[in-house]
């Protein structure tokens, strides 16, 4: 099972899909991209937190994906 | 004032544009203060000049001289620079629940975090992504000591603005770096982890965009 976790007001909140069906990819991959076009970035988190990186399109295949809302300078 | 510190206000600038941006209250009146005199939020939201259809407006030049000698606004003219100032909504919230409505109606499973307080289900992510000797450190100095893939030091310190410090090898600050989540309304530790992301992965980004006041 895939993860998103997106940060906002209440904290995380987790989205889940199986990179099996692919009707739960199809609704994961749009999710992801309406994040990102929200401004938010996607950090993928690899297995024991190593091997991350921003990500900038969507892979059925990840296994956790955090969701930060946009950045901007002080 | 100090409460008011992570305030956003919308504004747009009557004359040039009718798109809405946002600025900090902060900065806002830092750029509306030119003589660094202060003013309260309230004070600003009651001296903000009224046209006839109840939309405020504010003169970029009322503030110009100190509160205390700071002339009337005048009456408000279309060639004239002025603000529509009011509080903003916090829209990243919305932005997911609309989301989350969309995705649960394909099947796919959502879940809140299950700690209850937001605060507390940020601190539970963010110690997902420390290490022990950083998470020690967080708990006893309320900072996180990171050395990015770049070999550059910074200490993150429990806030939302300018609490970015980064060291040179001799351990002497060099930099304040203010590169903070535009959802001031999210708990401290996910701005921390915001932070701490784009500091290891997306650091000259990270750079670009925030505001770096060096250390002389």
């Amino acid at each position: 099972m895939g993860e998103m976790r997106v940060m906002g007001i209440k904290g995380d909140t987790r989205i889940s899909w199986d990179p099996t069906k692919k009707v739960e990819v199809k609704v994961a991959r749009k999710t992801f991209e309406r994040l990102i076009k929200e401004g938010y970035t996607a950090f993928e988190i690899g297995k024991n937190n190593e091997k991350s990186s921003m990500v900038a399109e969507f892979d059925p295949e990840s296994e956790k994906l955090i969701f930060v809302p946009q950045i901007r300078g002080g | 004032m100090p409460e008011y510190n992570n305030t956003q206000i919308v504004y747009s600038v009557f004359s040039d544009s009718t798109t809405a941006c946002t600025i900090s209250f902060n900065d806002l009146t830092n750029n509306l203060c030119r003589d660094n005199s202060t003013i309260s939020f309230n004070d600003l939201m009651n001296n903000l000049c009224r046209d006839n259809n109840g939309s405020c407006f504010y003169y970029s030049d009322y503030y110009s001289g100190t509160t205390a000698n700071a002339q009337p606004p005048r009456q408000l003219e279309h060639s004239s620079v002025a603000y529509e100032l009011h509080e903003q909504v916090p829209e990243a919230g919305a932005v997911v629940d609309e989301i989350l409505q969309e995705v649960v109606r394909y099947g796919l499973h959502v879940s809140e975090n299950p700690v209850e307080s937001a605060s507390d289900r940020a601190r539970e992510l963010l110690n997902e992504f420390l290490t022990d000797e950083q998470r020690r450190i967080y708990d006893k100095k309320q900072y996180i000591e990171v050395v990015t893939p770049s070999g550059r030091s910074y200490h993150l310190h429990r806030s939302y603005m300018r609490n970015i410090l980064e060291y040179n090898a001799g351990g002497d600050v060099i930099n304040i770096i203010c590169g903070h989540i535009a959802e001031t309304e999210c708990p401290v530790e996910d701005n921390l982890l915001a932070q701490l992301f784009h500091l290891t992965f997306n650091e000259d980004e990270f750079r670009r965009i925030a505001n770096i006041v060096p250390i002389i």
